[in-house]
């Protein structure tokens, strides 16, 4: 049962039909593993904070930057030099006091990713290297967690989901799309520019991904798919994705 | 008689027949029965971090070598991107 407050407070989503009293109730209850605290993750945690999720884990090691600011919308000027972790929490708890927000200020070792991610319901992909998005790939695909992994740069995006809870063995998983642990240097956000809408509309995806999981049991959006955005024609572009038989995760 | 002419007419009799393909939405020729790796080859498109897709749908990098590419497919290639 939702309480007065809960009620009161998200209406306008309770409204929704998919959503419902029952949908909203689970959100609640619903513990979500937010990796890496810059434009995706900026985004999702806001709108997954707003909408009444249950329990939020961030995980990121870095400080906000001034030149952050521009993308990374959750930060304000005064959070300059503070914990990525540290400051999400914060806005996190001021916007809505109902969700719990966990900040974890490091990079985590694969053992305490593999802990992270058993607890979770879903995890969200808003790192911002390779190395990280593989590791976060086979722990999800072992521990059977569903992935939603997005990445921006430039007026690109990109955006898919895995749900390794439903599908397992028979449909591609992001290293059968990217068997690759390092790109080159010129992709990397930290060396190349991003346009703040298409990172922010990209973590909004992750969020409203995580919502439709959470909140009705399911995702609606097609899953294993790699959804492009192209941010300078405002068009979004589905590719299949094929099991690769020899891949190194799933394979 | 230009030297494509010419050389589809060899084709005929000899070679292996042409066909036409996109590459990113232009129109190229290729020798039919040609894979994916000696296009990517042929036409010395990038591989680093990058992702080809025929018709919309990825093929495995370990399968470049053995996915032949039919007249009219469309092969369109992306760099993955990480940035968060």
């Amino acid at each position: 049962m939702l309480t007065d407050n809960q009620f009161l407070r998200y209406q306008r989503q309770v409204a929704v039909p998919e959503i419902a009293e029952d949908g909203q109730e689970r959100l609640s209850k619903s513990h979500v593993l937010i990796i890496g605290c810059g434009g995706l993750g900026s985004a999702a945690s806001l709108y997954l904070a707003a909408a009444g999720t249950g329990k939020l884990v961030v995980v990121d090691d870095d400080e906000v930057d001034s030149s952050n600011l521009q993308r990374q919308v959750i930060y304000r000027e005064h959070d300059l030099q503070v914990a990525k972790t540290e400051a999400t929490a914060k806005q996190v708890a001021q916007l809505n006091s109902m969700v719990r927000v966990r900040p974890i200020n490091k990079r985590l070792d694969k053992t305490q990713l593999q802990l992270e991610v058993m607890l979770a319901d879903v995890v969200l992909d808003c790192s911002d290297n390779m190395p990280t998005r593989q590791l976060i790939n086979q722990v999800c695909f072992e521990s059977n967690t569903p992935l939603i992994s997005a990445a921006a740069t430039g007026w690109q995006g990109q955006f898919a989901v895995f749900d390794y809870q439903s599908f397992k063995q028979s449909k591609a998983c992001y290293r059968c799309l990217y068997p690759f642990d390092e790109l080159n240097n010129d992709q990397k956000c930290s060396a190349s520019g991003v346009i703040g809408p298409v990172v922010g509309m990209l973590g909004n995806y992750q969020a409203l991904a995580a919502i439709q999981k959470l909140a009705t049991g399911k995702f609606h959006v097609a899953t294993a798919k790699l959804h492009l955005f192209d941010g300078l024609k405002m068009q979004w572009q589905t590719m299949g994705i094929s099991k690769d038989k020899q891949c190194l995760v799933c394979a | 008689m230009t030297s494509l002419e010419q050389h589809t007419t060899q084709a005929h009799s000899l070679e292996p027949d042409l066909i036409t393909i996109s590459i990113n939405d232009q129109a190229h020729q290729v020798a039919s029965e040609s894979n994916l790796q000696q296009i990517i080859r042929q036409f010395e498109l990038p591989e680093m971090g990058c992702v080809f897709a025929i018709n919309n749908t990825v093929v495995p990098h370990s399968e470049w070598g053995c996915t032949v590419l039919s007249q009219g497919d469309s092969l369109s290639l992306f760099q993955a991107i990480a940035g968060g």
